[in-house]
């Protein structure tokens, strides 16, 4: 990984005294984290084959604790999500952060390519903290299968 | 998009394979009308024979004789010396195929059997549509086993008395091919569709 690339870990066992963000291997002291995906849909808004090569939306930053400082982003970097059942990983090293080039792992397997929803947002100021990936399974046989994985 | 991409893919194979069955076929046409080409043309020098020999003798001298060469020679010489013979008669003039391994009967495809010599041994035919892809899958067997080529909906040659005979049409490979065929085209729909059908089972994890 590059020297200059963040390199967030977010850490949390399901209450804030347990919650801690890591930046480059230093505590990173934050009001709010956000990461927001919406990807893998048609024109329709039905899910389809490919995730993140589809293309979509993000929003993804950290609010640093200092007052005044503005949000700080993630990317281009990589940051582990290390939830009490889950673990995520996502990563973008393209300098102007192209959705397309982006690669998340759930629990050290990659579902770049079936991911379709994934939020986490995680405000200390407003005491909300919430979670969940959506996964877009085809099965050959069968109905297809959106999976929904509550993180927190 | 990939939907639509791959229904064009299994509509430009199906074009291919079915393409290649009509060049086959009409190749093994080719056959055919090479056969059909030696009776024709004996029969047209035969009526012309008879047509011109009432002109004069002079003519159908000139002008039999330079394409006496160019025709078969031993046939033609052995037969021109009969026709001479005939020469000016208002009757019918027979002629035999150059071929001597086609033998059609009555007239080129109108007849009801057809006996061609393949791989040594005679084979029997109608002669109808399904007739030349029943003889293709003797020389190239895996047709018979493929959906996308014709020779998939005959009937295999069997073999009596010496003598092979042609399968023809089968109903049945019929319905399986149509069967197979749909089955493929939802099989590629499966692997490269997009996706995002009415079917999907929304589930949860915790």
């Amino acid at each position: 990984m590059n020297e200059r690339m963040n390199y967030f870990i977010f850490s949390t066992g399901g209450d804030w005294d347990s919650t801690s963000l890591y930046l480059n291997g230093e505590n990173f002291p934050s009001q709010r984290l956000l990461l927001e995906f919406e990807t893998g849909r048609d024109f329709n808004g039905d899910p389809r084959r490919g995730g993140l090569s589809n293309g979509g939306n993000a929003s993804c930053f950290v609010l640093p604790e200092q007052t005044g400082a503005g949000e700080w982003a993630i990317f281009p970097g990589k940051i582990d999500l290390e939830f009490p059942t889950h673990k995520v990983t996502i990563e973008n090293q393209s300098p102007t952060f192209a959705i397309e080039l982006t690669r998340v792992w759930l629990d050290n397997e990659e579902v770049s390519h079936q991911l379709l929803d994934l939020q986490v947002d995680i405000d200390a100021i407003e005491n909300r903290a919430s979670a969940y990936l959506t996964l877009y399974k085809p099965r050959l046989l069968g109905a297809d299968e959106v999976a929904t994985y509550t993180l927190l | 998009m990939k939907r639509f991409l791959s229904l064009l893919f299994v509509l430009m194979l199906t074009t291919a394979f079915v393409g290649e069955a009509f060049a086959q076929r009409s190749f093994g046409r080719g056959g055919g009308f090479g056969g059909g080409r030696s009776s024709f043309g004996g029969s047209s020098r035969s009526s012309g024979g008879s047509f011109f020999g009432g002109g004069g003798s002079s003519s159908s001298g000139s002008f039999s004789r330079p394409s006496a060469p160019s025709y078969s020679g031993p046939r033609s010489s052995s037969s021109f010396g009969g026709r001479s013979g005939s020469f000016g008669n208002s009757g019918r003039v027979n002629s035999s195929s150059i071929n001597p391994n086609r033998n059609y009967g009555g007239s080129s495809y109108g007849g009801n059997r057809t006996t061609v010599i393949y791989g040594g041994q005679p084979y029997y035919s109608s002669g109808g549509f399904w007739s030349g892809y029943a003889l293709g899958t003797m020389g190239s067997p895996w047709t018979h086993y493929m959906p996308f080529h014709p020779g998939f909906y005959t009937y295999s040659p069997y073999y009596s008395n010496g003598v092979y005979y042609e399968g023809g049409f089968s109903f049945t490979r019929f319905i399986i091919g149509i069967a197979l065929i749909i089955f493929v085209i939802w099989l590629l729909i499966r692997l490269f569709g997009g996706g995002g059908g009415r079917n999907i089972r929304y589930t949860n994890y915790r």
